[in-house]
């Protein structure tokens, strides 16, 4: 294999091992913050009609 | 057909989750902000999803596996350098910490602060040009994708694309960056799923030592240097890194830099989702080359052809409909669903406020953000009917992902570089922003027009021709900027920026 082969079939392993820890990462630490942007446009929604009426 | 009936559930109960999502949070829309941004309330994770969700599109895995299979391995050298970018940016802040810290909406808005409103409206009109172009393509991409992948006949071509523009106007319309960011969230974690899932059958499948052996017959060396690549060559390399550090820029990734919590969750953002960015190209290039050891290796096998000629676009979704096992098959489209809607989405949303904020409002201040939604929304809905009419009319004359790089350029070359230039170089003033913006923005439509149209002799068709086009864009915007602004000092004095910081409003 040449230099140029092993060097894509190294790179390809690594951006999968990359792409599995993003997402790990990403989907646990996302679902708290999901609760928060939702609790914090649910304050700011009610902010608003506050001010409305 | 393809698809049986598991396959058929799986993407039903996919449609309906995400749809709901968009009719359950539109009473979250409560003021534009909100609507536009999600309120400026991204955290951290959750903007790394939606950001990796937007720039994982099925365009995406489209265009980076016809690339794959043109190029072979040497097209891995586009996710390397695109890594090396992201790190870049991530690391350095580079553009994207001033435009946070000044809490602007949009990259144009910038150039109404440092310059004048002239100035923004043309920024974002080459902004909305170079995005509404570089997004022609999507429709008839993803309805390609699903056509082979489902089996359905060619001439049902047409029906799909306007099937999936209707799905995505929807949802888009109704919801906002809100119902964007949620679907975003649930469609991460579908697609980067899938994406492994189906990397593991597609080189399985043909076996890795017949991919290697098939680039080698194919392309010889080139398959694997990038240098000496019929298809790439050194030209090539370096009107890529030209685009270096401007990476992850383009208005719908910014868009979500904007819409964090500060400049530093920006950084971080930026540092590791890009992280991804190297398997969000290298994991569809490959789909892209086990296609051509496929359909090389078996002559019983024809490849789709289009107009007579194969059609390397169609290589990748007509392998995998082959060799996916039925279920695995319904969840691949699912995914690219979600791939091709919060993509989509997204930048049907990002264009759409580029109108809207940076070309109407600077005309029309005094508008309301009910208004400013409603034009927002009937913005939306003319984008997606461009599109519609862009797929049906235009061919690009290289691979789909060149015609996106060259786009690309048209808008980092102009817009990005003057951005730059204007954030860290305080003698850049309106007159040589201007210039810089009018020239590379015009540059790249040589290319996009002129390429592989056959107006030109033979003998100058190499000054059309993207790389060339590109290196030049990017040269000629750095030297349009520096000269003029210099030479118009005195009766143009640049204007200080002003400091708008703070923390944003959660």
């Amino acid at each position: 294999m040449s230099g140029w082969q092993t060097l894509w079939t190294w790179t390809l392993a690594l951006s999968v091992v990359l792409f599995f820890v993003v997402e790990v990462v990403v989907v646990i630490g996302g679902a708290g913050d999901v609760r928060d942007m939702l609790r914090s446009l649910r304050e700011h929604a009610a902010a608003e009609a506050d001010e409305t009426t | 057909m393809n698809f049986i009936w598991i396959d058929w559930i799986t993407v039903i109960v996919f449609l309906v989750l995400t749809t709901g999502v968009a009719l359950l949070t539109r009473r979250l829309i409560s003021d534009y902000d909100s609507f536009l941004l999600a309120g400026r309330t991204l955290r951290l994770y959750l903007a790394m999803a939606t950001m990796g969700a937007t720039e994982l599109g099925l365009v995406t895995l489209m265009y980076f596996s016809q690339q794959g299979y043109n190029s072979g391995f040497s097209a891995f050298s586009i996710g390397v350098i695109a890594l090396i970018g992201f790190v870049f940016v991530g690391r350095t802040g580079f553009i994207i910490k001033g435009l946070r810290d000044l809490q602007v909406h949009t990259i144009a808005e910038f150039f109404g602060l440092r310059y004048n409103r002239a100035t923004q409206i043309i920024a974002a009109i080459i902004t909305f040009a170079a995005g509404l172009m570089n997004m022609g393509l999507f429709l008839v991409l993803g309805a390609k994708f699903l056509l082979y992948m489902i089996g359905f006949p060619p001439d049902m071509l047409p029906y799909l694309m306007v099937g999936l523009l209707l799905l995505v106007l929807a949802y888009t319309v109704i919801g906002g960056m809100v119902s964007v960011v949620l679907t975003d969230y649930v469609q991460f974690l579908i697609l980067f799923s899938s994406v492994v899932f189906t990397t593991y059958f597609a080189i399985t499948h043909v076996g890795y030592d017949t991919v290697v052996e098939t680039v080698q017959r194919e392309y010889g060396a080139g398959g694997f240097d990038p240098f000496v690549s019929d298809d790439l060559g050194w030209l090539f390399i370096i009107w890529l890194i030209f685009g270096i550090p401007f990476s992850g820029m383009w208005p719908p990734a910014l868009s979500r830099a904007l819409s964090t919590v500060d400049s530093e969750t920006s950084k971080k953002l930026y540092s590791f989702v890009g992280l991804s960015f190297l398997g969000r190209a290298l994991m569809p290039m490959m789909w892209g080359i086990c296609a051509l050891a496929y359909f090389a290796g078996d002559n019983s096998i024809p490849l789709p052809l289009l107009d007579g000629k194969p059609d390397t676009a169609a290589a990748m979704p007509a392998y995998l409909s082959q060799i996916l096992p039925a279920g695995v098959r319904g969840l691949m489209v699912a995914a690219a669903l979600a791939a091709m809607m919060s993509t989509f989405d997204s930048y049907l949303l990002c264009w759409s406020s580029i109108l809207v904020n940076d070309i109407v409002l600077p005309l029309r201040p005094d508008m309301k953000d009910a208004e400013k939604i409603k034009l927002t929304r009937l913005a939306v809905i003319a984008c997606g009917i461009f599109v519609l009419s862009w797929g049906y009319l235009y061919s690009p004359p290289e691979t789909f992902f060149r015609f996106m790089a060259i786009t690309g350029t048209m808008y980092s070359a102009s817009v990005l570089l003057t951005t730059a230039a204007g954030l860290y170089w305080k003698k850049a003033n309106t007159v040589g922003t201007l210039t810089s913006l009018v020239v590379a923005g015009a540059l790249p439509l040589t290319t996009i027009f002129l390429g592989g149209a056959d107006v030109l002799p033979p003998e100058y068709e190499w000054m059309v021709e993207d790389k060339v086009v590109g290196i030049a864009t990017f040269v000629s915007s750095l030297m349009c900027i520096v000269v003029a602004s210099l030479l118009t000092q005195r009766s143009h004095p640049p204007r200080p920026l002003p400091t708008r910081t703070g923390k944003a409003t959660t």
